[in-house]
């Protein structure tokens, strides 16, 4: 019998390697930021780990991956929010989920999408700033 | 920009629907999705107690175009899957939801639902409700139930078609919804059609009235009701007693061999996806329940020839296996 010995398939691209990884170490308030793409790690630890923000909303974990094998078909942004998840799509190659209970940002850009867009105009409408 | 509210409170219909086992609580703002849904929420006699909430808002001014193929994509708990940007489906693992926005043709697209979303979303919730999803197919004869392994291409549904042209009744050709209960396992299949590739034809000539169409991983395959095309009886759920792996052979002829249940057991974690460690009840949960479905008596079937031939001698395998338990 051939087995697949190989690794589990990862359909949904949870398991990409995210080696740009940024952490404060304030104990259990600890902020982590983590991305396969350097920029987008540079760009949230800048604008969006800063103790001296004010009230912004309180997140204390960012993952967000560069997909380059998503579509990059753009269109318009759609917002599904509820009690504790709020999730913004934008065509296929964005998505980016904030759960609010956990103080957590995850989800994907496209190849295509700057990230100036996303710092300056999709992280705010996410986190409704 | 349009913002959708998976608020309950606006979303005035409800009703519990039973898939593979698990209780849904859905709440939409459509009673005609109530309805339709509920005719695929079979009673069932083999609730496994857990439950999971799906919230649809039906988007009355979406456009009118038909689904595309879906992009899913996942990061902890949180699984997207969207089929064009009128219809999102959004998973919280975690909390056990489904929140969606979906437009009017979606909403009335009843293949859609039963071939596709209903399957997916079991595949993305199962273990975190109890019903874990296997890549095996399911056959049964008296309440017993046969696990019929084999990576893609073994020929599990081909066997699965035959062997229901032998007396078994389907519960599922491709993926398996298993749950632990009272210390017993029971194995689910859902109403998703089975998928046969091109060289069935050859084994069964009914298939060339069909059109081949391409399936959601991109393969071109015939995708039919079994029970209304070839008339097999179809049964929701079984407990399965027997796990075979297959192995398909040039040379005609059928050998059937047991196998460890370490390496069934290697098999079937290998064919699964991986759960992140945010979902580390699920995990073990899945864990527990491979470990339970590989100390089944397992088998390799070593295989050449019809799948009607191999059908014939694991009947007479099942028929024996009956025979040795009753003595």
């Amino acid at each position: 019998l051939t087995m697949n010995q190989g690794h589990p398939p990862d359909l949904l691209r949870r398991f990409v390697a995210t080696p740009y990884v940024f952490t404060n170490d304030d104990g259990p308030d600890r902020l982590s930021v983590r991305s396969n793409d350097l920029e987008i790690a540079i760009t949230i630890r800048r604008h969006w780990i800063n103790p001296s923000r004010g009230n912004q909303p309180s997140v204390i974990s960012w993952k967000i991956l560069r997909d380059i094998a998503a579509p990059d078909n753009s269109a318009e942004v759609s917002i599904l929010y509820d009690k504790n998840l709020r999730t913004l799509i934008v065509g296929t190659g964005v998505i980016l989920s904030y759960d609010i209970e956990r103080s957590e940002v995850l989800g994907f850009i496209s190849a295509k999408t700057t990230v100036k867009q996303l710092a300056s105009s999709l992280i705010p409408m996410l986190l409704e700033l | 920009m349009t913002t959708v509210s998976i608020d309950q409170t606006i979303l005035p219909h409800g009703r519990d629907l039973y898939f593979a086992g698990a209780v849904c609580d859905l709440r939409t703002n459509s009673i005609e999705l109530s309805r339709l849904l509920s005719h695929l929420s079979p009673p069932t006699n083999h609730l496994v107690g857990n439950r999971f909430s799906m919230r649809v808002v039906v988007n009355d001014s979406s456009s009118l175009k038909p689904m595309v193929e879906p992009h899913f994509r996942g990061l902890h708990h949180v699984v997207t899957a969207s089929f064009g940007g009128d219809n999102i489906f959004v998973f919280d693992i975690l909390r056990r939801t489904l929140s969606a926005s979906i437009s009017t043709v979606a909403a009335k697209d009843f293949r859609f639902w039963k071939e596709k979303l209903i399957p997916i979303s079991l595949g993305i919730l199962g273990a975190a409700i109890g019903v874990v999803p296997m890549h095996c197919a399911c056959l049964e004869s008296d309440g017993d139930g046969l696990l019929i392994a084999g990576p893609s291409g073994a020929g599990k549904s081909t066997l699965s078609l035959a062997l229901s042209q032998e007396g078994f009744s389907y519960v599922s050709d491709d993926w398996t919804y298993i749950s632990r209960r009272h210390g017993s396992l029971v194995a689910h299949g859902t109403s998703a059609p089975i998928k046969l590739l091109p060289d069935a034809a050859s084994h069964f000539p009914n298939l060339t009235r069909y059109d081949l169409q391409t399936s959601m991983n991109g393969e071109l395959a015939y995708e039919i009701d079994i029970a209304e095309t070839f008339g097999a009886r179809i049964e929701r759920a079984c407990e399965p007693r027997w796990l075979m792996f297959l192995e398909r052979k040039q040379q005609p002829g059928a050998k059937l061999t047991p196998m460890a249940s370490g390496k069934a057991r290697s098999y079937l974690d290998s064919s699964v996806e991986r759960l992140p460690v945010q979902l580390s009840e699920a995990s073990a949960v899945r864990n527990l329940t491979i470990e339970d479905v590989s100390r089944l008596p397992c088998w390799l079937l070593q295989y050449g020839g019809t799948p009607q031939f191999a059908a014939q001698h694991l009947r007479e395998f099942v028929a024996s296996r009956k025979q040795e338990a009753f003595a």
